[in-house]
């Protein structure tokens, strides 16, 4: 596995400082503005090495999304660090949306599809081209749904989340999509 | 592209898992070049053909309507 590329930022302790302090010094309202925009930048990094990997290395690399993780070494469900941010991802935007950003909703929905475990699988060919159609329907999913965002009048978190989740829900349906691609007969034999 | 792959497949008993691990790819993968809604790269095309003992062109079938008169045409030319 030493030549698998692998993409991974570690800034849990850090940011666990920062939001202690924010908590302390101006409340839960100012805390879950920090948390959301730290997500919001934690996915923009994750969808910028998305489309980096399926388009310069389609072969041995490992990208994780909607639950589903996509390498060659098996591992049923997104390690705990990955859990741990998208639920203070998730929690923060479930508090916003109770708070004056009703849209952010849609971001707690696709977290909380990114929680769930998915078959675990490998990454080949076939995968990668099927990754790379869907970072462009998603690209456009999140464009549309950010300009959305926009004409109904929405905060700048709110266009920021909006945009995002959608590009996340689309790439989580084709992931869904793939995994189930099978015949009645697939598996059999003689057919 | 047309394939032989389910045929070939079934001839040695193999299941599309089976195969799929034989080839170090995803029975999604499998399934989608049995099926024609997908068409393998080069590499795998030759690895498919190496694991059946076959050439690429006992195994793949290319349906394009003009590509035998094109070659006519070229080699009349």
């Amino acid at each position: 596995m030493s030549d698998q590329p692998r993409f991974g930022i570690n800034l849990e302790f850090p940011l666990i400082l920062i939001i202690a302090l924010i908590v302390w010094q101006h409340g839960g309202y100012t805390t879950a503005l920090f948390v959301a925009w730290t997500m919001v930048v934690i996915l923009l990094i994750a969808s910028t090495l998305l489309t980096y990997v399926t388009s310069t290395q389609p072969h041995n690399s490992s990208v994780q999304i909607g639950g589903v993780k996509i390498e060659s070494r098996i591992s049923p469900l997104p390690s705990r660090r990955s859990l741990l941010t998208l639920m203070a991802g998730a929690l923060a935007f479930l508090y916003l949306s109770w708070n004056g950003h009703p849209l952010v909703w849609v971001g707690v929905v696709a977290l909380v599809i990114e929680l769930l475990p998915g078959a675990p699988s490998i990454w080949d060919e076939y995968l990668a081209d099927v990754l790379r159609r869907a970072t462009v329907q998603a690209g456009f999913a999140g464009m549309l749904a950010a300009i959305a965002g926009a004409i109904l009048g929405g905060s700048g978190l709110e266009v920021a989340v909006l945009g995002l989740s959608l590009y996340l829900l689309t790439l989580q349906f084709y992931l869904y999509r793939w995994q189930r691609s099978e015949v009645p007969s697939g598996d059999a034999i003689d057919s | 592209m047309k394939n032989h792959l389910r045929v070939l497949r079934a001839e040695r008993g193999w299941s599309q898992a089976d195969l799929a691990e034989r080839l170090g790819v995803s029975r999604q993968t499998v399934n989608a070049i049995e099926t024609g809604k997908y068409d393998p790269s080069l590499p795998l095309a030759f690895k498919i053909a190496r694991v059946f003992g076959l050439t690429i062109e006992d195994i793949f079938e290319d349906e394009s309507p003009t590509s035998k008169p094109e070659v006519q045409r070229v080699r009349s030319t």
